[in-house]
């Protein structure tokens, strides 16, 4: 620093000090800080007595306390409905269908096609020459 | 606690925080004063917060040096945390009071007390409690350092940028001198 900032820096130092404290300002001070003691050691206990309380109620809560059932989980409505049609419930047809196509193949090697074509339904009886060899083919 | 080992022990660490609180309690104060820009009342304030403080430490603290230094940071932080809650409340226009009381001291003038305060305020806090610290309290710069949280450089750098900004505030009593 120079010189003139050096006498700069001493004045500051001089004229911005803090006013010394009286006999009553220590008192004061002492005071207020016992006080501030107290208070703060009975907030301590009120706070201590809090936790503690809380800690029981908690504790006896999670210990009386049935164990809840777990919620089924909610499906929207257009879910139920797929659900249910999964579940074939309100289906009028056979899902096994596929089973008596097996029974046919397997007449077809005994020549028994004509006995199960009665039990197809009566439109596709109507359109089965489409597929079904003639006489003339045969 | 009621053996007479444990007695002893609460009346020593009575007696520790009185001759601390006795020994201390002015500058703390006058630490405070000086970093608050001459706020009386918030400067008694935050010295027994920071007293307050050091009765929960004192256990921890055989040497009385480093309850000094680390009495001083507690200050240090305390006169912090007070500026950002008084800037919050006043950012959200809630009552505040008023920041600044000067009380004249009797070897000084008043209104240039004022003055001054006014002027340290404006520094950022970093430059205000370097040049507390180090110019206005006789701490070296590795002691403001320490007090502050900051590297040594920091302070320096801050200390310079300090006394130019109070160069150009206060440039009369830089001419005139005393």
């Amino acid at each position: 620093m120079s010189p003139e900032d050096k006498q700069f820096v001493e004045t500051l130092r001089e004229q911005y000090a803090p006013p010394p404290m009286n006999g009553a300002d220590v008192t004061r001070f002492d005071t207020q800080l016992a006080a501030k003691r107290r208070q703060r050691v009975q907030w301590t206990w009120v706070g201590g007595l809090a936790t503690a309380a809380a800690a029981i109620l908690i504790a006896v809560g999670l210990s009386g306390a049935p164990t809840p059932e777990p919620a089924a989980p909610s499906l929207p409505a257009s879910d139920v409905q797929w659900a249910e049609a999964l579940a074939f419930e309100d289906l009028d047809i056979n899902p096994f269908a596929f089973l008596d196509l097996d029974a046919a193949v397997a007449a077809e090697d005994t020549n028994e096609t004509y006995a199960i074509e009665s039990d197809w339904p009566a439109d596709f009886e109507g359109l089965s020459y489409l597929i079904e060899p003639t006489e003339k083919e045969i | 606690m009621s053996s007479p080992q444990a007695i002893a022990m609460t009346v020593t660490r009575e007696d520790r925080f009185a001759q601390l609180v006795d020994t201390h309690r002015e500058r703390a104060v006058g630490l405070a004063w000086r970093l608050l820009g001459g706020d009386r009342a918030t400067a008694e304030d935050v010295a027994q917060q920071a007293f307050l403080a050091a009765w929960r430490a004192l256990p921890r603290f055989r040497d009385e040096a480093a309850l000094s230094t680390w009495l001083h940071r507690i200050i240090v932080r305390q006169v912090r945390s007070h500026q950002r809650w008084s800037n919050v409340r006043r950012r959200l226009g809630w009552k505040v009071a008023d920041p600044v009381t000067v009380l004249p001291s009797p070897a000084g003038d008043h209104g240039l007390q004022k003055r001054i305060g006014d002027a340290l305020m404006n520094l950022s806090s970093a430059q205000r409690e370097a040049f507390v610290l180090v110019h206005l309290e006789g701490m070296t710069i590795n002691e403001a350092a320490e007090t502050t949280g900051r590297a040594s450089g920091t302070v320096k750098s801050h200390l310079h940028r300090a006394l130019k900004s109070l160069r150009a505030q206060l440039g009369d009593l830089r001419e005139e001198g005393p």
